[in-house]
């Protein structure tokens, strides 16, 4: 370390910068902080003008108790996982086979159909949300499993962080699994595949989430209640629960804090992929 | 140590979704809603029995050739344990059918409802509804006149022709709902020093009551309003324009009034009390009340019940509203008809069961009660009116002895379009500023260009009301 | 050079996303697009032509013109907000780089939380007599502020809800772009005398140019489409004041259930998402 650039004045630049991030961190999290009192009080307490802030009593579980066992939250956590871990892998699969072939393999038209998948993201879903429930009807998929995960196999954002990614893969790897006379797809699976699996973190936390948030969709498919999910859960609460705020509360940390704990603990690997997934300067 | 982290994150995880898949699935879908099981259950018919009045359900006969058979029925979270009894009850009547009761968020639920049904997924029953039934008819059938004959269904049950559309008759009458008047906390009217002599019977005894009812903190902040109509007014600007003596529709019997002196009136007297005692907060004026924010409340009878169950704590009570003199009204308000349930089974097995199940819930009665004390409503059942499921409701007597001046005005397929329009209309007023005539200028406007655009066709029947030649323009 | 080992793997990749993006995103548009034509209502069974009709009456329509104002409104307002303040904490955190992997971790909590459960959340807590914020305001001596009661201050709860979600997202992309940078620039910079702040500006900034292309353009995107927050939050309050292009079209389709209508204002919003993006690149070109 140069000695010449930790002179003492720096330091208070340095404090005032400290300040203003812890500031800051504190502004971000404080949803997540009220969230939390708030699933700890009773309904009264929650509605009290002016409301109280910290729960009187700080063992109050009978919220979390009543959310998953009267309301079902219980059972629409187990099917958000469920719809979330598949969707998540299917996503990473098929985005990293077909990043992998976008980025190493020369062909003619191989541009256009990048350009084509990337353009489906610009496609406003409204556009087409009902022909869409006219095909699953057409193919008899409604209330079911796959009505809601086939979008899986459309991810475009998916493969553009796959082909980004696959792009840094030195191509003298892949030669040599040729020269070593290995198929291709053993290449893909032995070579390719593990290489990637930093750019997947990011992918499989994002496509994690974003189905683990999907309101709209999964409420049109599905009618069997037994296979709601947390957002149809929740969505379900702001008519019926109005009345009740504490369980309502402990509602949404059921949503928000596993997802969380999650991440914290595979933020490296996160942060890498996003990272590492970024786009060359 | 990364291996040691991420084993223990699955393991923490793994813990995590066991308990609570454990708690989940021990209850079993019990139905999503907080309410008490329902109280009224009675034991199921013996066999043999022959239950209601006019009407009559032999439960010996047996349904389906006595083979097993599910049906489907949606209906809302709120009302779900009643319909669930009855799956029960009858299920106990007839072994071999097992009905299926679904709750479906009501938000939402005619955006999937019709959809599904289009989709041939939908329900084999569902709760009805007078304003969505001109989206559903398509997949909805008939009453046939051989199982519920219409004089017999006149005989018990009031209002029949209510569900009737385009001639066809798709429903019986749950209950009759209406506003007509205003709702107060009795304990903070107490607190006020009022008493029953004070219940205004005009306007300006009404700003009086409201002021007094008002409370504020030493810093001069109000900590309980008088009155709130929030999320409501499109049903208390009708309940005042015909408490004012104003007919609801022009003379083409489709535009809807509003562009009027009687509702500028109204309009200017919401202003006054916004600033002096009216809480108007895009907020729910139910909840508000339920939670003692506020005194009194303008709103739709299903309230009573609502408040009964969600907040028993609060003791409320009603009064018709106000009118300029002071003098009985022509008429209070429109009223509406809260449908039971529909059939709307494709396939034809189903149908003739669900036709079954519908003509055992009208004769068996209980969860119809249920249903119907559960919305508040003055019941359509002619002879469980008086039940006593309803002394918990006063407004209940109130509203049935000026039935004669409830307006019923039809089937109308705008209902939903306009509350929401002219809900907008009243924030943009109240809350946005704006210029109370433009606003309902430009309102009326889209409604009539967005009927067109969408032929729809609605001639209202309130000519047909007693009163109508006392009502004014 | 090709062998028939490869040729398969490009075929039967290339096949796949041929099939499934034409059967299930393609088809779906076309068959929208087509449908935007005609005045259709599957459950009146009613399927009219009406050629431009449904784009016509949208363009006359009042309520088309605010919600997209409000649209317009909102994204700029989120982009500045997200990517001016993320681009202020990345430059703080350059100053300090000490705690960078903590504050990145911290700021990035929003953006993994659901954004359903969290709108509710904010709803609440903007609420006007039981609400956090105003019961703060209200312990400082200050008024209460009518947060959702009020047109440009609920537009502006929106855009923070947005921002607070997005910022670590775009902070997390910005410093990954710096670490590309190669740090002798930096080095030398400091030898010629610059100061940190000049540092960044022309240094850091112009070399970052292409993560924040991409991050403006698909939040752009995103923006325009915004839909979730509207609907828990304000519902489109007060008035229709706070409808976003997505609210809109629902709130049309459902109402009076004229798909086709619905289709229109869809391709509508398409065609402008499209201009848009195209503007932004080749004004990113440009410069």
């Amino acid at each position: 370390m140069n000695i010449n650039k930790k002179r003492k004045p720096i330091r208070w630049s340095h404090v005032f910068c400290h300040a203003f991030l812890i500031l800051n961190v504190c502004a971000m999290l404080f949803p997540f902080l009220w969230m939390l009192l708030c699933s700890l009080k009773t309904t009264a307490e929650i509605t009290r003008i002016p409301p109280a802030f910290f729960p009187e009593n700080w063992t109050y579980v009978k919220n979390f108790t009543e959310v998953l066992d009267k309301y079902n939250f219980g059972i629409f956590f187990m099917n958000s996982l469920k719809y979330a871990v598949i969707k998540t892998l299917i996503v990473l699969y098929v985005s990293a086979i077909i990043g992998y072939v976008l980025a190493k393999f020369q062909f003619r038209g191989n541009r256009f159909v990048f350009i084509m998948i990337l353009s489906t993201m610009m496609i406003p879903w409204p556009a087409t949300l009902i022909p869409s429930y006219q095909m699953m009807v057409w193919f008899n998929w409604l209330d079911t499993d796959i009505s809601i995960l086939y979008t899986s196999l459309t991810s475009a954002f998916g493969v553009f962080m796959m082909r980004q990614f696959a792009f840094s893969i030195p191509d003298s790897l892949i030669e040599a699994g040729r020269l070593d006379g290995a198929g291709e797809l053993k290449i893909f699976h032995r070579i390719v595949l593990p290489m990637m699996l930093n750019a997947i973190g990011a992918l499989a936390i994002f496509t994690f989430l974003w189905e683990w948030d999907n309101y709209l969709w999964p409420y049109l498919m599905l009618s069997d209640m037994k296979k709601y999910t947390l957002p149809i859960g929740l969505a379900m609460t702001t008519g019926q629960f109005v009345a009740n705020y504490g369980p309502m509360f402990a509602g949404i940390t059921i949503s928000v804090v596993p997802v969380l704990i999650v991440y914290l603990l595979f933020q490296k690997t996160f942060i890498q992929g996003i990272a590492l997934g970024g786009v060359k300067e | 140590m990364n291996l040691c982290k991420k084993m223990l994150a699955l393991v923490l995880t793994g813990v995590m979704t066991l308990s609570l898949a454990a708690c989940g699935t021990e209850s079993g879908t019990s139905g999503t809603s907080s309410k008490p099981e329902a109280e009224n259950t009675s034991a199921p018919a013996a066999k043999g029995e022959i239950l209601g009045r006019t009407l009559k359900y032999d439960t010996s006969v047996p349904v389906n050739n006595g083979e097993d058979i599910e049906i489907s029925l949606w209906t809302d979270p709120e009302v779900e344990p009643f319909y669930r009894d009855l799956a029960e009850k009858y299920h106990a009547v007839h072994e071999n059918v097992t009905i299926n009761v679904m709750a479906q968020p009501w938000s939402d639920y005619w955006k999937k409802l019709p959809l599904a049904m289009d989709a041939k997924r939908g329900p084999d029953l569902y709760r009805g509804h007078a304003g969505y039934i001109n989206n559903t008819e398509n997949y909805t059938y008939e009453l046939p006149e051989d199982i519920f004959p219409r004089d017999q269904l006149n005989e018990d049950f009031s209002m029949v022709e209510g569900c009737e559309y385009n001639g066809k008759l798709y429903s019986v009458p749950l209950g009759m709902s209406t506003g007509a008047g205003v709702y107060y906390n009795k304990k903070m009217w107490a607190e006020a020093g009022l008493t029953e002599a004070d219940i205004p019977k005009t306007w300006d005894e009404f700003e009086k009551v409201g002021r007094k009812l008002v409370k504020k903190d030493d810093k001069g902040n109000i900590t309980q309003y008088g009155f709130s109509i929030d999320h409501a007014f499109e049903g208390f600007i009708d309940t005042m324009n015909y408490s004012s003596g104003q007919k609801m529709f022009r003379d083409d019997l489709f535009t809807y009034n509003l562009d009027s002196e009687t509702t500028y009136k109204n309009l200017a007297r919401i202003a006054k009390w916004k600033d002096d005692f009216m809480m108007y907060s895009d907020g729910d004026a139910e909840d508000e009340f339920g939670h003692e924010q506020v005194a009194m409340c303008g709103h739709w009878m299903w309230v009573g019940g609502y408040w009964n169950d969600e907040f028993p704590d609060v003791d409320w009570g009603f009064f018709l509203c106000p009118t300029e003199d002071g003098e009985p009204a022509v008429a209070y308000d429109q009223t509406m008809m809260e449908w039971t349930l529909c059939v709307s089974a494709t396939d034809e097995a189903k149908r003739a069961v669900a036709f079954d199940i519908l003509k055992y819930y009208l004769c068996e009665q209980n969860t119809y009660l249920d249903h119907c004390a559960r919305l508040g409503m003055v019941c359509c059942n002619k002879a469980l009116v008086n039940d006593a499921k309803f002394d918990a409701l006063p407004n209940i007597k109130t509203i049935a002895e000026v039935s004669d001046k409830l307006v019923f005005l039809g089937i109308n397929p705008m209902q939903e379009a306009r509350n929401k329009a002219v809900r907008a209309a009243g924030s943009d007023i109240f809350i946005n500023g704006k210029d109370p005539h433009e606003v309902i200028k430009a309102t009326l406007d889209q409604l009539a260009r967005d009927a067109e655009k969408n032929n729809v066709v609605f001639k209202s029947v309130e000519p047909e009301f007693e009163g109508y030649d006392k009502l004014h323009d | 050079m090709r062998q028939p080992g490869r040729r398969m793997m490009i075929g039967g990749t290339i096949g796949f996303v041929i099939v499934v993006y034409s059967l299930f995103v393609f088809f779906p548009i076309l068959y929208g697009f087509c449908t935007s034509f005609f005045n259709w209502n599957p459950f009146q069974n009613q399927f009219e032509f009406v050629g431009l009709g449904n784009y016509s009456y949208v363009i006359e329509s009042p309520e088309f013109w605010t919600s997209l104002k409000n649209t317009v409104v909102f994204t700029i307002g989120s982009m500045l907000l997200t990517v001016g303040f993320s681009l202020l904490l990345a430059a703080m955190m350059q100053a300090v780089k000490k705690g960078t992997g903590f504050y990145r971790g911290m700021f990035f909590l929003p953006v993994i939380s659901s954004m359903v459960a969290t709108s509710m959340l904010w709803k609440f807590m903007f609420s006007y007599d039981d609400g956090v914020f105003n019961s703060i305001l209200m312990q400082l001596g200050l008024g209460k502020v009518p947060w959702l009661q009020n047109s440009k201050i609920s537009l502006t709860v929106l855009i923070v809800v947005e921002a607070w979600k997005d910022i670590g997202y775009a902070l997390v992309l910005i410093l990954a772009g710096i670490n590309n940078i190669d740090v002798s620039i930096y080095e030398s910079a400091d030898i010629d005398g610059a100061s940190k702040p000049r540092q960044f500006f022309s240094i850091t900034m112009p070399l970052i140019r292409n993560t924040m292309t991409i991050l403006i353009i698909t939040k752009l995107i995103d923006y325009m489409q915004v839909y979730t927050p509207v609907k828990f939050i304000t519902q489109g309050g007060p008035g229709k004041d706070t409808w976003t292009m997505s609210f809109y079209i629902f709130e049309q389709a459902f109402t009076y259930y004229n798909f086709g209508f619905a289709s229109a204002v869809s391709f509508l919003l398409f065609a402008i998402i499209f201009v848009l993006s195209l503007v932004q690149m080749r004004f990113d070109k440009e410069s």
